[in-house]
């Protein structure tokens, strides 16, 4: 089986949230509640277990030049945030049911069957993507369209879009398409824009990786994902120097002074 | 440095008040099986001790299994923890050690055979120097920043604690010990170092004192029972005050990107 990706061009978004809507549609997602936010055309405001598309509106200071803007308007940015089915998945490795497993697909997937909402997915994924359904119980996340992909269809957020921002299809390809709408971009004058795709990091790289324009923090895709399997080995190490102390310390302690009392009242 | 609208990147933790009560009742259920085996081994002057010590790491392992499960969204689907063993996991290792503690702590008191019982005590011993200290592996290997950034302070922190709180319920059953008390003033000792105390907010400043300074002068003037009263406030108050401590920090979107 061929690895599969998402390839998200934000240059190419024009923030319909066609992915969003027909995310909720084939997955039967429920809804996020009916919040007005203010921040932007964003109401939903973060991936969760009621949201795997996100569409993100970006607004900042213009680069001048790039896109038509002039100096004294912002520039507003869209791009549709997925999970991003980690190369080394924090969620994946915490969990503790093998609830999260690996797809033929090289995507992430959490079973349904099988998830008893332990929780630890939820602080072990460095892009605050799994979230747990307070009233299922269970954690929830993008599947890829595991069922879909199954069937030989591409996700139903990528069949959605109408621009092509969203691109599905074998990750070696899509890594060389995204190389290439770079070297596009660059040459045409958006010299701010860039992949963020976290290779270098313990995360090894993502699955599903963005087109992104200036500062990727801005879309909060964070430079230096953290995998917390690499914090194991100083944690354990730190947990048996603790645990040596505790049992040395409980035998020493009674070998000396338990005895000594025990002798201090013979005497007596 | 910018965000994206200020909003949290990370999500907070999902545990309920059954987590941090675990992480307390674990930890010293599981350094009382270690004192009750020390004190075994030290002779049979301290046989009450080490009665005591067995008892509360039997009763400590049997409230911990039920808290796990009230925490969880399926508490119907808790065997599915022993559905698999996964090392990278520390949720994982600590199912399974929670399981084997339960039966080990357990049969040390009812089985009526005195080898089986022994050997049983060492099962929980040696299980339950993982369950005083894997607590603080738990949190310190997640992306929460807080508990990430003391990732080799969260599982001594823990540790001393579950120390502290097993020699507090052994005292406070009124047993008069000079380990008991060397051993608690040792983790006193620990928990005042301004290491274990990292956040300003007023459930960790109470929480370190309560562990920390106060039992150390009470002891200090003999005052055993008193400074384990504290001490049991403080290591409860402890576990608390560290989740609280996640559940802000993973609302740093500075920290996290």
């Amino acid at each position: 089986m061929t690895t599969t990706g998402f390839f998200t061009d934000s240059t190419l978004c024009i923030g319909c949230k066609a992915c969003e809507v027909a995310c909720k549609e084939w997955n039967d997602v429920p809804h996020d509640g009916f919040l007005w936010s203010g921040l932007s055309y964003d109401n939903t405001l973060s991936l969760g277990h009621s949201t795997w598309r996100h569409v993100k509106f970006v607004e900042s200071a213009t680069t001048i030049g790039a896109g038509g803007n002039a100096a004294e308007h912002m520039t507003w940015q869209f791009s549709s945030d997925v999970c991003k089915h980690c190369e080394h998945a924090g969620c994946l490795e915490a969990c503790p049911t093998g609830s999260i497993i690996r797809t033929e697909f090289g995507g992430v997937y959490i079973q349904p069957d099988i998830c008893n909402g332990c929780g630890y997915c939820v602080v072990t994924c460095p892009f605050g993507v799994v979230d747990r359904n307070p009233d299922d119980g269970r954690a929830f996340k993008c599947t890829f369209c595991y069922d879909r992909q199954k069937a030989g269809e591409e996700p139903a957020c990528a069949k959605a879009c109408p621009t092509q921002s969203i691109l599905f299809g074998d990750l070696a390809e899509l890594e060389r398409v995204a190389d290439e709408r770079v070297a596009k971009l660059h040459a045409g004058g958006m010299t701010d824009a860039s992949i963020w795709n976290p290779k270098d990091s313990s995360v090894g790289g993502t699955h599903a990786f963005f087109l992104v324009r200036g500062d990727a923090r801005q879309y909060n895709l964070p430079s230096n994902p953290v995998l917390p399997t690499t914090l194991l080995k100083p944690a354990w190490s730190a947990a048996a120097a603790a645990a040596g102390a505790i049992a040395f310390g409980a035998v020493f302690a009674f070998a000396l002074l338990g005895r000594r009392t025990q002798n201090a009242e013979r005497r007596t | 440095m910018t965000s994206y609208h200020d909003l949290p990147l990370l999500k907070p933790p999902v545990w309920t008040w059954e987590v941090p009560a675990y992480f307390f009742v674990g930890g010293a259920a599981g350094a009382a099986a270690v004192l009750g085996i020390a004190a075994q081994i030290a002779g049979p002057r301290n046989e009450k001790l080490a009665r005591d010590a067995r008892w509360i790491a039997a009763i400590g392992a049997n409230l911990s299994a039920p808290l796990l499960i009230a925490d969880l969204g399926r508490p119907d689907r808790f065997l599915n923890m022993l559905r698999v063993f996964k090392p990278q996991s520390p949720m994982s290792v600590g199912a399974w050690t929670l399981a084997v503690f339960g039966a080990g702590s357990t049969a040390a008191v009812f089985v009526p055979n005195k080898t089986v019982r022994n050997l049983a005590s060492l099962v929980a011993a040696a299980s339950g120097l993982v369950m005083s200290t894997y607590t603080g592996v738990l949190l310190g290997a997640t992306t929460i920043p807080v508990w990430k950034e003391h990732v080799d302070l969260l599982p001594v922190h823990f540790g001393a604690s579950a120390l502290a709180s097993a020699c507090a319920l052994l005292e406070l059953r009124g047993n008069k010990s000079d380990a008991l008390n060397a051993l608690a003033l040792g983790a006193a000792i620990f928990e005042s170092l301004p290491a274990a105390n990292v956040e300003e907010k007023l459930l960790m400043r109470l929480a370190g004192a309560l562990s920390g300074p106060v039992p150390l002068a009470l002891r200090l003037f003999n005052k055993r029972k008193a400074a384990a009263a504290s001490t049991l406030l403080g290591s409860l108050a402890t576990r608390f005050a560290w989740v609280e401590a996640g559940r802000s920090s993973a609302k740093d979107v500075k920290s996290a990107l």
